[in-house]
């Protein structure tokens, strides 16, 4: 008896507020409230992330410093390895940055020789820096590689505990 | 170089180089990292570092690929298609920045809530296991109950019936007063010494009821309260048939915590028999001192008394006409016979007796004999003479004549103490295994126990002047020391079957029993 009252009174509602809803869909008008997203805002939202990203690994290494869990020897390059990442998010948000002065032409890839791509003259300071920022990798594998050995380092001395009958 | 810019082929190999090594290391450590969430998936730390290598693994894969697209759409001449696929490839390497930062600040937000669940279920296990611990504490206690209340109870009914077994099988008496002096319990030697049949009789009433002189039962209270104690304290007791009791008292008080005396509790030895045998110890001693001067002054008064009545009895003869001295030369030889009969007397109370005619005889014949021969006197003064004679008795060495003169003595002295219509018994009973006792007993006067030490000595006699000469007991005393033998007075009587009769004064003659023939 309480259902049959409740789809009463829904279907009532749908009467008496459809013809005001065809009405609103009938006239439109210019709906302001649509933002529109331009080219820089990718970039902008690339370089929050790597904000973002070097917030949490400088906040990693504080709690890491402040609270140390254990005296594993993995620690040290976990530590070396958020350092390393944390300088390779420093160099390639510089380089996000110096790419936003350079002009289009400052970069010649043109041709399918790559030998032939330059970064074209004249060569000061913020084209050296740009040059030399983009050796970006020289951060992240080393960064990488300490990640994989502290892992290791963890996993080893976990197999040891499980052999001892220990626990973390 | 610097004319021509800076050649980028170098920046491009760089790229690809590190884009492969990113990609094999990252792999690596997302291996080692779910290694170690399988080793010990209970760990936060993996967990998150599994996570951190994911987003970096698929950030390496993103940004690795990218650069090698990159390359291979340059080179065959695509550059546009780059152009376009490249924001794919920023966009996720964001969106994965995003996502590792989540997962950083996650972590700790996560590590902070476990930490904090760690440590109340630290707190819950300790508390479970104290719960535990109190479980098992109670349960042990539960289970060994029932075994520790018997075993308590057990010792205490051991010490229970020790005590109680002290107390009722101690031949003295042993007493608790309360803080009126009121007797709250007694053993049964207590009972049986105040004179009592059931201690019913005896709780409640007042010691002091039963101490003879007042004036004790003041000072025994006042040693209690001021030393706490009293020891070897002697006093008289009345007991119930009125009979005196010498007791020795030993008492504490009991105090309460503010020193207040609650009570006392003692014990009491009965002293009347150890009195009475000091006593018969020291008479005996007195008599035997008596009899060694009187036998000297005997044997000294003797022979010139035997001069004199030789002599008298020859002037008798000579002046047998002589009117005048003959009636006074009877008189001296009367006197004088009558002093050598004193002076027989002593000797025998001193057993230096000559004439011995000692044979093994039947006391209770003896007995028998000397009441057929007073039977008479005692019917005129409305006496009745009852005998109580056991017929086994064992034969006695003894002067049997002598031993009538003491069974003769002791009788006339009952007649005596009761003057008229009395009672006189005589038991003959055997006594341990070789003493025979005769006892001669009287419900006459009694003997005023101020004098009862004296009346063995010679002379001594409460008789009218002219009635006694004071010699019938102590000759009777030394007749039977002289048997080896004893003679004891109590008056009121010892013997229960003399105070049962109703008797007052008790003599009893102990002499010892003939040894068996063969």
């Amino acid at each position: 008896m309480r259902n049959i009252r409740s789809i009463r009174r829904k279907t009532a509602l749908l009467r008496s507020g459809l013809p005001v809803l065809l009405l609103l869909l009938l006239s439109p008008r210019p709906a302001q409230a649509i933002q529109i997203h331009g080219p820089p805002e990718g970039l902008y939202a690339h370089l929050i992330g790597h904000f973002i990203f070097f917030c949490a690994l400088v906040f990693l290494l504080y709690v890491l410093e402040k609270r140390p869990l254990d005296s594993s020897r993995g620690w040290l390059p976990l530590k070396l390895s958020l350092i390393f990442f944390l300088l390779w998010n420093a160099d390639t948000f510089a380089i996000h940055l110096l790419s936003l002065h350079m002009p289009d032409s400052a970069l010649f890839t043109g041709s399918s020789d790559f030998w032939e791509h330059r970064l074209a003259p004249p060569i000061d300071g913020e084209r050296l820096l740009y040059y030399i920022g983009r050796f970006d990798h020289l951060l992240c594998v080393p960064a990488m590689w300490l990640f994989l050995r502290s892992l290791t380092i963890f996993a080893r001395e976990a197999e040891q505990r499980r052999a001892n009958g220990e626990t973390s | 170089m610097t004319d021509t810019g800076l050649p980028l082929f170098f920046l491009y190999l760089q790229d690809f180089a590190g884009a492969l090594l990113m990609i094999a290391l990252s792999l690596g450590a997302l291996f080692y990292a779910r290694r170690l969430t399988r080793l010990e998936p209970q760990c936060v730390l993996w967990t998150y570092l599994l996570w951190l290598s994911v987003a970096l693994a698929a950030f390496s894969i993103s940004r690795s690929i990218g650069h090698v697209l990159r390359f291979i759409l340059i080179w065959s001449g695509r550059q546009e298609v780059w152009t376009r696929l490249a924001p794919f490839s920023g966009g996720m390497n964001s969106l994965i920045f995003a996502a590792a930062a989540a997962l950083t600040f996650y972590y700790h937000a996560m590590h902070a809530i476990i930490s904090r669940v760690r440590t109340d279920a630290e707190a819950l296990r300790n508390a479970n296991e104290n719960l535990l611990a109190a479980h098992e504490a109670l349960h042990l206690l539960n289970h060994t109950l029932e075994e520790r209340v018997e075993a308590r109870s057990r010792e205490l009914l051991l010490s229970e019936q020790k005590f109680r077994h002290l107390f009722e099988g101690s031949k003295d008496m042993i007493f608790f007063c309360d803080a009126n002096g009121r007797i709250s319990d007694i053993n049964a030697a207590g009972v049986e010494l105040l004179g009592a049949t059931d201690k019913k009789e005896i709780v409640g009433r007042r010691l002091a009821d039963f101490f003879a002189a007042p004036e004790l039962w003041q000072r025994y209270c006042a040693a209690l309260s001021n030393h706490g104690h009293v020891k070897d304290f002697e006093v008289d007791i009345r007991r119930a048939d009125g009979t005196i009791r010498s007791i020795m008292l030993t008492a504490s008080a009991i105090l309460d915590e503010n020193g207040t005396v609650q009570g006392c509790e003692g014990i009491g030895k009965d002293l009347t028999h150890f009195k009475q045998v000091t006593n018969q110890l020291i008479l005996s001693e007195k008599m035997a001192s008596v009899g060694h001067l009187a036998a000297g002054v005997a044997h000294e008064i003797n022979t010139p008394l035997g001069i004199i009545l030789g002599y008298c009895q020859l002037l008798t003869e000579d002046l047998a006409d002589h009117k005048e001295a003959l009636p006074i030369l009877k008189i001296m030889e009367k006197q004088t016979k009558s002093c050598k009969r004193i002076v027989a007397d002593l000797l025998k109370f001193s057993r230096h007796t000559a004439e011995e005619h000692r044979a093994p005889t039947d006391v209770n014949q003896c007995v028998r004999e000397v009441v057929s021969i007073m039977d008479h006197t005692l019917e005129m003064d409305n006496i009745t003479l009852s005998l109580f004679l056991d017929e086994n008795l064992p034969p006695v060495v003894l002067d049997a004549e002598k031993f009538r003169q003491v069974l003769v003595n002791l009788i006339t002295n009952a007649q005596h103490a009761i003057n008229k219509d009395g009672l006189i018994a005589i038991w003959s009973k055997r006594r341990g295994g070789d003493t025979v006792e005769i006892i001669v007993a009287d419900n006459g006067t009694g003997i005023a126990p101020e004098i009862i030490n004296k009346i063995f000595d010679p002379f001594f006699t409460t008789k009218g002047v002219g009635k006694g000469t004071g010699m019938g007991l102590a000759v009777s005393f030394g007749i039977v020391k002289d048997h080896g033998g004893d003679l004891q007075v109590y008056s009121p009587p010892c013997d229960p079957q003399c105070r049962e009769a109703g008797m007052r004064t008790a003599f009893h003659i102990l002499l010892p029993a003939a040894a068996p023939e063969g």
